[in-house]
């Protein structure tokens, strides 16, 4: 039973200031979060603009438990005050953007936390990440379907459950992640989706609990490489 | 059967500068440098036209096919692959835009590749480029119903089809684009929706079954083989 509590971010890029965005975060914004107040990094990634917004990157935060957020936010916020060096990286990443996009979510029970990730190796070289809206009051049914039909499907096709969400404080709104193995892996589940009846008939099932869901692929670039 | 895939991208441009930055987007995909990109084809580039939707923007569709479009992202992602030209031409060209939105698309089988649309010379005016979100499991029905019943129509009233397509990963999006050689066609059809017993039978269920839609009314851009007396 998973009773973490996480926080993910959209951030729209200004210009070319992804790649450096992305290792602000990794280098210097992650290890102060999680050496003061605790707060892990589950991921930073560049959303792939060939298939979403871009140039945009994402960054899930984890914590303990709601005792742990309101410890965590109470220590930062007002940053000016609180937090001088925050405060400091908040403004130089202004170069880089000006604002973003954030959800407070609450994970399905059997989403994996950040040491069961780390503990199985749950893990890819990309990230399908999916927008969900569910029909109204139906997330818990979503989830218990995505835990019993969807999960196998998908691990009988080489994805891994990175975690399943829902809004804290948004009804029936909630995200996926999935890690994929490769690149090369994702072109062949692309290739073999119009002859997969049993993924079609799951994405018509879905209909019963969701009103919407939009899927996008997320990646961790390299350092210094870009890009779009 | 068309068995491509193609790359839509709408773009934020800066204000005033869609050709440009469409001419910028050519000169990268003729960049003889990236010559072993085998197998992509700049399927159309269209700008906005003040009448509907968002603007300003630019509209960008590459033909490829998944093979090519991993090899592309491979190119991104990995250390190992990168797309030298592209990252420089990307750098050099944010004066002329701010940032995008795409999808993958998959086309209906009977959607034209871009060299059925060469072959057949279409040139047009404007064009109009729908995305419409559709119940779970409709999709498929609804383009097998462009195919079936809008065309017919609009083969009658002289529109062309560019294309129609779901969108990967978004199992309930579908995009249409359809050309208009001129403007009056365009007009001559809208004005018809109602009256035209097939145009309005094809209306009526686009009605019904579309839950939201974004329409825009695009300009093939002026260097694109689409274009009425285009810039060589």
């Amino acid at each position: 039973m998973n009773e973490r509590v996480y926080v993910h971010d959209c951030i729209a890029i200004e210009g070319g200031g992804r790649g450096r965005m992305i290792e602000l975060i990794r280098s210097r914004w992650a290890p102060h979060l999680q050496r003061d107040y605790g707060v892990r990094l589950v991921g930073v990634w560049a959303t792939v603009g060939s298939t979403a917004a871009w140039p945009e990157i994402r960054v899930h935060w984890e914590m303990d438990d709601w005792e742990h957020f309101a410890r965590a936010q109470r220590g930062q916020y007002p940053m000016e005050e609180r937090d001088v060096y925050l405060t400091e990286l908040w403004n130089q990443a202004l170069d880089y953007r000006q604002g973003g996009r954030s959800q407070l979510l609450r994970p399905a029970p059997f989403s994996p936390d950040l040491a069961t990730m780390q503990a199985e190796r749950i893990a890819g070289e990309l990230i399908l990440h999916e927008d969900v809206r569910s029909r109204p009051g139906r997330m818990a049914d979503y989830h218990a379907a995505l835990r019993d039909e969807c999960v196998p499907l998908a691990q009988a096709r080489g994805l891994r459950l990175l975690g399943a969400y829902a809004h804290a404080l948004v009804p029936n709104t909630g995200i996926n992640l999935w890690a994929l193995p490769s690149w090369e892996h994702w072109r062949s589940l692309m290739e073999a989706e119009p002859d997969d009846r049993e993924l079609a008939t799951w994405t018509l099932r879905q209909g019963e609990w969701l009103a919407d869901i939009d899927g996008f692929l997320v990646a961790a670039p390299p350092a210094e490489a870009l890009r779009t | 059967m068309n068995d491509r895939i193609y790359l839509h991208e709408i773009i934020r441009t800066v204000p005033g500068r869609e050709e440009p930055y469409l001419a910028s987007v050519l000169s990268l995909h003729r960049d003889p440098k990236r010559g072993d990109r085998k197998g992509r084809a700049a399927f159309a580039q269209f700008r906005s036209a003040q009448t509907s939707g968002p603007w300003p923007c630019a509209v960008n569709i590459w033909e490829n096919t998944w093979a090519g479009q991993t090899e592309d992202l491979v190119g991104q992602f990995r250390d190992t692959r990168r797309d030298v030209a592209m990252e420089e031409w990307w750098n050099r060209n944010l004066h002329l835009r701010r940032g995008g939105y795409d999808r993958l698309l998959v086309p209906a089988a009977f959607s034209p590749a871009h060299a059925d649309l060469v072959s057949r010379g279409v040139r047009c005016e404007v064009c109009w480029h729908e995305i419409a979100w559709l119940p779970f499991g409709e999709p498929l029905k609804y383009l097998d119903l462009v195919g079936s019943e809008l065309l017919p129509a609009l083969d009658r009233l002289g529109l062309v089809l560019i294309g129609a397509f779901r969108v990967a990963m978004r199992p309930r999006q579908v995009l249409t684009i359809i050309g208009a050689p001129q403007w009056r066609q365009l007009t001559e059809t809208l004005s018809a929706a109602q009256r035209d017993p097939q145009l309005a039978a094809w209306t009526a269920y686009r009605a019904a079954t579309a839950e939201r839609s974004e329409e825009m009314l695009l300009l093939p851009a002026r260097h694109d083989p689409l274009a009425r007396g285009r810039v060589p």
